[in-house]
């Protein structure tokens, strides 16, 4: 969740047109993702994927990174294959699997307009600032996430 | 559980999106076109032994007809009446297997988002168009993996 919102505020950092194409990334290549899950194809560590994700994409907001466009899509595009592939090896035991994927991406969607709307707020006095602390406080999750991992 | 109305839905919503750019007039006869190629293809068309080949048909046409959302000035003309009838179709016979009338009944009014597309055009919001056609392009890929492999999920189970 932290992941998506994250990409949200990114996009609205970044502006147009990335505000517009990193929520289409995500979602189709979170579909790849599932799909190399789906088929039961080897994957890197997905947990370990997940919790980078958060880390970086925390740190993208606190520094403000401005990357180019093709760069913040394949950051954006990679992650999203770790979160699709988790959903991918999940959706085969669901009941209804058609509603599952509608409800993920859906969600997904929504978390990332959340995301953008949490952005918005860049405009206004210490918007920025705030923006910023949440990015380092989502980083600071995210390796915590990392290192528990790690050390299991 | 299986196909059910969220699929004829999401075909009808990807048209819908599709016919965002395209005049009234025109549009209004691709709905006429949707209806009548979607109640000929339900009668005529016999499913029983192809659920699984129309299910991907579905899913199929839900992607490409979404991704007509991002053309740059729509679709026009021909292509239109074949988008509307291309929908049509394969609203018929995946109704026809799994959804029945009602399937149609209720998924046809999503190809209404025509109307609220070309709205949020207007008032330079295309954007919204183009994500909301992304994620059913996602959907249909997810849907169509489903389709093609054996998991519990998508086999009758014991409601069925």
């Amino acid at each position: 969740m932290l992941a998506m919102i994250a990409v949200g505020i990114w996009g609205a950092f970044l502006g147009r047109p990335l505000l517009v194409i990193l929520p289409m990334v995500f979602p189709v290549m979170m579909t790849v993702g599932a799909a190399v899950a789906m088929l039961g194809m080897p994957f890197p560590p997905v947990e370990f994927g997940i919790a980078l994700s958060v880390v970086v994409l925390g740190l993208v907001i606190l520094t403000t990174t401005r990357a180019v466009p093709v760069v913040a899509c394949a950051i954006v595009g990679v992650f999203a294959l770790f979160h699709g592939y988790a959903h991918g090896v999940e959706l085969p035991a669901t009941a209804d699997p058609v509603g599952y994927s509608v409800g993920f991406v859906l969600a997904t969607g929504l978390l990332h307009l959340a995301g953008i709307g949490l952005g918005l707020f860049k405009a206004v006095r210490f918007g920025e600032f705030g923006l910023r602390a949440a990015g380092g406080a989502i980083a600071a999750v995210g390796a915590t996430y990392l290192v528990t991992g790690l050390l299991q | 559980m299986n196909a059910g109305f969220l699929p004829l839905a999401l075909l009808c919503a990807a048209l819908g999106l599709a016919l965002a750019k395209t005049p009234l007039k025109l549009s209004a006869m691709a709905i006429a076109l949707l209806i009548v190629a979607a109640l000929l293809s339900f009668a005529v068309v016999p499913t029983a032994q192809w659920e699984t080949p129309a299910m991907l048909g579905l899913w199929a046409s839900a992607a490409i007809t979404a991704l007509l959302a991002y053309l740059p000035r729509g679709i026009k003309g021909i292509w239109v009446l074949l988008a509307s009838a291309n929908t049509g179709f394969w609203l018929g016979v995946v109704a026809h297997s799994a959804g029945g009338e009602i399937g149609i009944a209720s998924a046809l009014p999503f190809a209404l988002l025509f109307m609220p597309a070309a709205w949020l055009l207007e008032k330079q919001l295309g954007a919204a168009v183009k994500i909301a056609a992304s994620w059913i392009v996602a959907v249909s890929i997810l849907a169509s993996m489903v389709a093609i492999s054996p998991v519990p999920g998508y086999a009758p189970d014991h409601m069925e």
